[in-house]
């Protein structure tokens, strides 16, 4: 019986301990891209993906309770744009590779060198 | 009275909309649209052309139906709207010599004569091109418009090279011939910056039996 009585009031403190910590809100999506925010320097290179499927791609100003600030990466520039954490799907350090042009000119190059050895081997094979 | 509480209403329901799509703190805000958006562009570049022999006239007729040549091209344009641009190029090129035998019939005999042709195709194309995509740098586009060929011509036989007989007649002729033909194109702009930007293009030139002239195009330019 004082078994019993011991293991019951065993639990009983286990379960008034566990019960708040349960109860305890997890933190929010929103607030785990604050923290997370938080943690990237000014000028940062980010990719963000937002819940209605656009995303931003551009360098991180500030960031504040509710959104971050972020210079658009865009031919023409814009204003800095405010996105609020909780319009956040994803966020993700981008790096900027070539420029499209470079990457044009890079192909084509790279086609025409093709196309001039398979022309030579072509010719050499008819001669 | 009934005007009153229409125009009341109608007030409170203004105030509403615009309260309720003020901006809130913490709300995202929307792209922003390009107020800075250049308005011209302008460049230059080469381009390799096939066109029909019968484009070139009599310029160049050596019986395979098609010429090769290239051209130096020279392009502007006016964007009215992100979307849409009015351009222009000239190009010039390509250019034909050609040298033909001609007989001449003296004292019972035939004499071949040398002929020579130099033509050149100077080429005028207005068009409106859609360019898609927003602010980005990378913009495909087509383009509709026209391409306007001219063709100038001449002729030239030299009497002292002939061993004739007979005096030979000298030919000196000039000729331009001018035709329009419906043009598309399609390419894209692809920026190293902000504003310079590398420009490849395929564009057909059409006509009776289909297409007349085709043309592989790279050129560069800038936005300003």
């Amino acid at each position: 019986m004082t078994r019993r009585l011991r293991l019951g009031a065993t639990l009983l403190v286990l379960l008034a301990f566990t019960r708040p910590m349960l109860a305890q809100p997890a933190p929010t999506d929103a607030e785990r891209w604050r923290a997370f925010s938080q943690h990237l320097e000014a000028g940062a290179r980010i990719e963000v993906r937002l819940r209605d499927g656009t995303s931003v791609r551009g360098a991180l100003v500030s960031v504040d309770e509710t959104a971050l600030q972020v210079l658009p990466y865009t031919r023409v520039e814009l204003p800095v744009r405010s996105v609020a954490f909780r319009e956040i799907d994803f966020i993700d350090r981008w790096h900027q590779g070539w420029m499209p042009g470079t990457k044009t000119l890079v192909a084509i190059g790279v086609g025409f060198g093709v196309f001039l050895t398979v022309a030579a081997i072509v010719f050499a094979a008819y001669d | 009275m009934e005007i009153a509480a229409v125009a009341r209403r109608t007030a409170i329901g203004v105030i509403g909309v615009l309260v309720l799509s003020a901006p809130v703190r913490g709300q995202t805000s929307p792209p922003a649209s390009t107020p800075g958006q250049p308005r011209w562009d302008a460049g230059g570049g080469f381009s390799l052309l096939s066109m029909r022999d019968e484009d070139v006239g009599d310029a160049v007729d050596d019986g395979n139906g098609w010429e090769g040549g290239y051209q130096l091209r020279l392009d502007v344009g006016r964007y009215w709207t992100p979307h849409l641009r009015l351009g222009i190029y000239a190009a010039s090129g390509p250019r034909f010599r050609t040298a033909a035998l001609a007989y001449v019939d003296a004292n019972g005999r035939s004499f071949p004569t040398l002929i020579i042709t130099n033509a050149r195709l100077v080429t005028l194309a207005p068009g409106v091109t859609y360019q898609f995509r927003d602010n980005q740098f990378l913009h495909p586009y087509v383009t509709g418009g026209v391409q306007i060929g001219l063709l100038r011509m001449h002729r030239q036989r030299y009497p002292d090279a002939v061993r004739a007989p007979v005096p030979v007649a000298r030919i000196d002729e000039r000729q331009n011939t001018v035709h329009a033909r419906p043009l598309a194109a399609a390419g894209f702009k692809a920026y190293f910056n902000r504003r310079v930007f590398v420009r490849p293009e395929v564009l057909a030139g059409f006509g009776p039996g289909g297409i007349r002239q085709f043309t592989l195009h790279l050129g560069a330019g800038a936005d300003f």
